[in-house]
């Protein structure tokens, strides 16, 4: 069984308008030690997805249907009390944003000693001590005089690792990933990666890698789940995705086909996928991905797709899911 | 680093002092490091308080207003250690007095030169051996009537005696002619037919002791005839006949006077005298052997010639603590609450009320050789043989005195411990009541923020003075003053958090988006620890800028109460209480120390406060300078 399994998770948020199904019936495993990668555009839900693991959506925010367990434990119905102790030591999160998930107030000793004193009970003293250890697993020089800096003075290289040690501060099984590495130069961007994948080896943690950036994803993930408008759409390993595969979803070949490459000639124009994502609240019948789908039949924007197994470990949420035949403009 | 700057030392040892010291400079007040990862360097790391306080000192009006600020509130807080507010002080003789030191300062032409001194309420009057008056002093006893025009007769004329009463002056010249000026409205200058007859003929008129007192005079014969004149209406002022040609020395209290007839009793002459606690005379004083007579406004002294004092009278002022003497005293002074005696071996000893020093003699005037002393009112002067004068009591008042002669001095300094207690307190209690619900609504959101917004809306709705007046008008004429000041304090308290429970509420709107808030829930955290451990320091410099501007205001609002006559009640001193007296406009024409003094040091505090917190809210946010 997996470390954190969930299945057929609907997240809505009520707002003025209607109801905004922002994950519509998502399943996806996270396995002990490995890393599962969540790829989709901006509104696709990986995000809320993830959130709604630990219980941390917004006040109109509930989940609506589906379960998520951990390590056979049941996380949708636990009372706050109990997923205090989740959060932070069994499961935790980093964020985007270096610049602003430290507390600009708290040196950097306070801002990773705390979950070292709400979840183990130390003492201040003890906490720091651990706090310079932790500086060091993370790769930062000078951990004795990081530890007395507030954030302000950091790069935000170093308010990114200083966030991954706080994160990794109690040993969690496993680590929450929200975009860790978008707000950072590529050479920043590219160490942080690396330790990320340097600490799983170290501590066999398990991460949830959340990202719309496929390179990173390749370097990353061992699974891969691809969402599109709340729904999974694609779930396969890494490997079958950017390996030559015969099946792949019209928006996972999307997403491949748009990153630019060294090897494509100068005079060829990178190719995009035409439109945008529908806006929440006017979602399209039928396949979500159709009226953006340059393969789209009429049958798609009538008939909503399920997503099917086409082989033991790749599903897809297509009618048409082997590109050669959809290419050649065969739909049976 | 450390190796090379050994290395440094070692090829040129004199400029080793000098980098030392421009390294201390550039790490301790530049706060500039070499190198920011040095391990040494750890220490001098700047934390947000620091560069708060140097872009605060940065400020000119800051430090004025910090400078300035500090120097008031210990002014507050320590001046009351010295100088004791006693509310239930007020003293008729000493009322409106204008700021000034000057009421012992002997004029030059007297210095060695002295033939008789008259202290006065708030003056001295003398006479040198060439019989010329001087006055000194606070003359001027109402707006039209000042006791230095000093009529030219008696300016022309060879003095003898002289006597200061409360607002007026009576002299005698070496040919027997009296004299009075000042205020002569309630017939200080109306002799009897006694004294006119006796003037015109000289028989009875060789007179040894003149007194002056509150609106009356008294004249004494040599041959123990008493001469009185003056306002009869506050005082026992007739002599009965059967005492006439036996009086040797009179005394004048507040509203009577004694004698010392010359068989050596004391007796009380007047008409007054059954009933009167002054009449119950000591039976030692009884027995002839008594050679000197005293008196306080309310209490009468006699000696006898073995040396023993004794006091009679309403002795409340400590008149009756009578010392021991070194050596056998020889006579008897007295002031308005004090009794000076002049010993054998010449030195004098003072005691009775202290409230100006009147009782604490110089060592001057302990060490001996003191030839006469002249003691009236709240001072002292005495003369040594060597013509040298020495003086204590009451020097004056360096902010002048109110309408119930109370200094403003002391009670400017204990109002505004009172006031900025009251501000203090009320802004603590504000903004408790502030940060706790603007800190739940601002977190929370929702029908929480929205039940608590609309009851801070009614309450910011409330016309703040109107309600505190009704409050303190039903509740207020219930309670002991004491507790008056605390329901002021909550009063101010209680109306006054809205402003400081939205800008909460805002802050943590704003707060509560920032990731680090959702990072933090990620954490485990708590939302109690959240709201208060992390989102707090974060709102915690707005709030203390709002803070130091609402103590400014509450300090103000509580004056408006009290100016108004609805805050803390009269007699205690708040600096809105000592402007209450400055609303009407003989006050503000003539009496200018009574508020004058009190607003300067009021408007500066208040300015000072908003300079700090002005200074404190542009040193926190930094886009604030570049405006």
């Amino acid at each position: 069984m997996a470390l954190l399994e969930v299945k057929d998770l609907k997240t809505f948020f009520r707002t003025k308008h209607g109801t905004v199904k922002a994950v519509n019936g998502v399943s996806y495993a996270v396995e002990t030690g490995k890393t599962l990668g969540v790829v989709g555009e901006s509104g696709s839900g990986k995000t809320v997805s993830a959130m709604s693991i630990l219980q941390l959506l917004d006040a109109n925010g509930y989940i609506e249907n589906g379960s998520i367990t951990f390590n056979g434990r049941e996380l949708t119905d636990l009372p706050l009390k109990e997923m205090y102790k989740i959060r932070g030591n069994d499961i935790s999160v980093i964020f985007q944003e270096p610049m602003t998930s430290l507390n600009p107030v708290f040196t950097v000793e306070r801002q990773i000693s705390e979950p070292f004193m709400i979840h183990q009970g130390l003492s201040k003293k003890q906490a720091a001590a651990r706090v310079i250890d932790m500086l060091k697993d993370v790769r930062i020089p000078n951990p004795e005089v990081v530890t007395k800096q507030y954030p302000h003075q950091l790069s935000g290289g170093m308010r990114q690792r200083v966030m991954i040690a706080m994160a990794l501060a109690c040993k969690p099984r496993i680590l929450i990933a929200d975009e860790p590495s978008t707000a950072l130069d590529v050479t920043i961007q590219a160490q942080i990666l690396k330790l990320m994948n340097d600490l799983q080896e170290e501590k066999g943690t398990s991460i949830l890698f959340i990202t719309h950036d496929l390179g990173v994803i390749c370097q990353m993930a061992d699974d891969v789940a691809v969402m599109y408008c709340g729904q999974v759409v694609e779930m396969a390993p890494a490997r079958t995705i950017f390996g030559h595969s015969k099946y792949l979803h019209p928006y996972t070949e999307g997403l491949l086909v748009s990153v630019p490459r060294l090897d494509t000639p100068v005079t060829q124009r990178l190719e995009a996928i035409p439109g945008s994502v529908p806006h929440p609240l006017r979602l399209p019948e039928g396949c979500k991905f159709a009226p953006r789908c340059k393969y789209a039949q009429p049958r798609c924007l009538v008939e909503e797709p399920e997503l099917v197994s086409i082989s033991e470990n790749q599903s897809i949420r297509c009618f048409y899911p082997d590109m050669e035949a959809r290419k050649d403009g065969k739909f049976e | 680093m450390s190796r090379k700057s050994d290395k440094n030392m070692v090829e040129n040892k004199t400029p080793k002092k000098k980098s030392t010291l421009v390294r201390w400079f550039r790490s301790n007040v530049l706060r500039k490091h070499d190198l920011p990862y040095d391990s040494a360097s750890a220490e001098t790391i700047e934390t947000p308080l620091q560069i708060v306080a140097q872009n605060f000192f940065k400020k000119k009006t800051a430090i004025f207003g910090i400078v300035v600020f500090t120097l008031i509130l210990l002014f507050v807080l320590v001046g009351p250690q010295f100088f004791r507010l006693n509310l239930g002080e007020q003293d008729s003789t000493l009322t409106n007095i204008p700021p000034g030191s000057s009421m012992m300062k002997l004029p030059k032409e007297l210095r060695n030169n002295v033939r008789d001194i008259a202290p006065g309420r708030t003056y001295g009057v003398g006479i040198d051996n060439d019989g010329h008056l001087y006055t000194w002093g606070h003359t001027r006893i109402s707006d039209v009537i000042d006791l230095e025009n000093i009529p030219d007769e008696v300016q022309a004329a060879d003095l003898e005696y002289i006597a200061a009463g409360d607002d007026h002056i009576v002299a005698i010249d070496t040919s027997g002619k009296l004299y009075v000026w000042g205020n002569t409205r309630r017939g200080q200058n109306v002799y009897t037919s006694d004294i006119m007859g006796a003037q015109k003929s000289g028989k009875n008129w060789d007179i040894v002791q003149l007194e002056a007192a509150n609106q009356c005079s008294a004249a004494l014969d040599k041959d123990g005839y008493l001469y009185l004149w003056g306002n009869t209406s506050n005082m026992d002022l007739k002599v009965r006949k059967a005492y006439q040609g036996q009086i040797a020395k009179i005394s004048f209290t507040a509203n009577e006077y004694i004698s010392l007839l010359k068989d050596g009793n004391v007796a009380y002459t007047g008409f007054k005298g059954k009933g009167s606690p002054f009449s119950v005379i000591p039976e030692p004083l009884l027995q002839g052997k008594t050679v000197d007579i005293a008196s306080t406004s309310k209490t009468m002294a006699g000696l006898t010639e073995d040396g023993e004092i004794h006091i009679w009278g309403k002795v409340d002022r400590n008149e009756g603590a009578i010392p021991v003497f070194e050596s056998k005293v020889v006579k008897l002074y007295g002031g308005r609450f004090h009794y000076s005696a002049l010993l054998e071996d010449g030195s004098v000893v003072s005691w009775g009320g202290n409230d100006f020093g009147q009782a604490l003699v110089p060592s001057a005037a302990k060490s001996g050789n003191v030839e006469s002393l002249y003691v009236g009112y709240f001072q002292n002067y005495a003369i040594k043989e060597n013509g040298d004068d020495i003086t204590w009591g009451l020097k004056g008042f360096p902010l002048g005195t109110d309408d119930l002669g109370r200094d403003m001095l002391t009670r400017i300094i204990n109002g505004g411990r009172v006031t900025m207690l009251v501000g203090a307190i009320a802004v603590v209690i504000s903004t408790i009541i502030g940060v706790t619900l603007g800190g739940i609504a601002g977190y929370f959101g929702g029908k929480v923020d929205l039940l608590i917004m609309r009851v801070s809306e009614v309450v910011g709705g409330l016309p703040f003075i109107p309600f505190a007046m009704i409050l303190s008008a039903v509740i207020g004429s219930r309670i002991n003053p004491q507790q008056r000041m605390y329901l002021i304090m909550v009063v101010l308290g209680v109306l006054s958090w809205v402003g400081t429970c939205r800008l909460v509420r805002a802050q943590f709107f704003a707060q509560r988006e920032m990731e680090y808030v959702t990072a933090a829930k990620a954490m485990g955290f708590r939302e109690v620890g959240i709201i208060f451990r992390h989102i707090m320091p974060n709102v915690f410099s707005l709030l203390l800028v709002s803070m130091t501007l609402d103590f400014a205001t509450s300090m103000l609002t509580e004056s408006t109460l009290s100016y108004l006559g609805f805050g803390i009640p009269l007699p205690t001193p708040t600096w809105g209480n000592l402007l209450n007296g400055a609303n009407n406009s003989i006050v503000i024409q003539q009496y200018w120390w009574r508020w004058v003094f009190p607003a300067i040091i009021f408007g500066l505090c208040v300015i000072c406060i908003n300079l700090i917190g002005d200074a404190l809210r542009d040193a926190m946010d930094p886009k604030a300078t570049e405006r």
